[in-house]
């Protein structure tokens, strides 16, 4: 189990391909061969992570655009990276 | 100096208005125009090599009254890199640029492979089916090949463009109209020809198109 706080920096790993097909970010993994389709908000995620790279700064960001309790965002952002980092998407960045 | 390139982290694009102006004269004169070095090195290295592991089935064209034959690409990591790739909004608004053709919403590709001296052929076609609106044939092959040229005619019989796309990584892409017909001459020498050819299409992309099996999974619900 990948150990995610929201003090972790994250980024793209370079197996990964990405592109925005009809606003929805498709993710393809090379080295595995599986892809992974995001919806909107995982777009924006990954959008967010590919600038910020710091998940407490992806949070604070989302806050600001979504409405929902901060706790649930913070929540959902751990989860989802979480699952990133463990299907090999993103990695910790040192 | 026009620049269109293909990578894995981005699609860039270096071309003034003047050039794509060019561009699009060239494709209207000659119903095609080259793209040199539409890859990336990365990615070009990346296909020769995973082409190989996803391996190759036969394919007879049915829909043609000589039914030619050659090798299709299994579904795979190949191929779904390429869909990804040619379906990038500025590659597409780039192609739209260059054709004049402001329906195309998406590219939907095949890997194909014609071995020298092994009967693989093609026949004259049009390619006027299933929203198609112009065709791009990127060279994937691991080097460069002999034969393969890609001819066009104006029907009924005079050729008006002929291109082989013999350098890897390079690309050409060009019209499909009423009044127009094409082919690929059979490779010769010792070298296959391989590449990833296809359709600008008046159709959206829908992510489950062209990739293998659909493992794409819903990870974050809106809060």
């Amino acid at each position: 189990m990948t150990e995610v706080s929201l003090q972790t920096a994250v980024r793209a790993s370079d197996d990964v391909v990405v592109r925005e097909l009809d606003g929805e970010a498709v993710l393809l993994n090379l080295a595995s061969g599986m892809y992974f389709g995001l919806d909107s908000v995982g777009t924006r995620l990954w959008q967010l992570i590919e600038r910020h790279r710091r998940l407490s700064a992806i949070v604070a960001a989302m806050c600001d655009e979504f409405d929902a309790p901060a706790a649930t965002i913070e929540q959902d952002v751990l989860r989802l990276v979480t699952e990133l980092v463990e299907k090999g998407l993103v990695v910790v960045a040192q | 100096m026009t620049m269109i390139r293909l990578g894995f982290k981005q699609t860039s694009i270096r071309a003034s208005a003047i050039d794509l102006e060019r561009m699009r004269a060239c494709f209207e004169r000659d119903h095609a125009v080259v793209l040199p070095e539409l890859l990336e090195p990365d990615v070009l290295a990346f296909a020769v090599r995973q082409v190989e592991v996803d391996g190759f089935e036969e394919r007879v064209h049915d829909q043609l009254s000589s039914r030619p034959v050659d090798l299709r690409l299994k579904p795979g990591v190949a191929s779904a890199a390429f869909m990804l790739l040619t379906n990038d909004a500025p590659f597409l608004e780039f192609v739209r640029s260059v054709t004049g053709l402001r329906d195309i919403r998406s590219f939907r590709g095949v890997i194909h492979r014609r071995v020298p001296n092994a009967g693989h052929d093609d026949a004259w076609h049009n390619d006027l089916v299933d929203s198609r609106l112009a065709v791009l044939s990127i060279n994937l092959s691991a080097e460069p090949y002999d034969g393969g040229v890609l001819q066009i005619r104006e029907v009924p019989g005079r050729i008006v463009y002929e291109f082989a796309n013999t350098r890897p990584g390079d690309a050409v892409l060009f019209a499909l109209g009423d009044g127009l017909e094409h082919r690929v001459t059979p490779p010769e020498g010792r070298v296959a020809r391989t590449v990833c050819a296809g359709w600008f299409r008046s159709e959206a992309v829908r992510p489950s198109m062209g990739l293998a099996d659909s493992n794409a999974t819903k990870l974050l619900q809106t809060p």
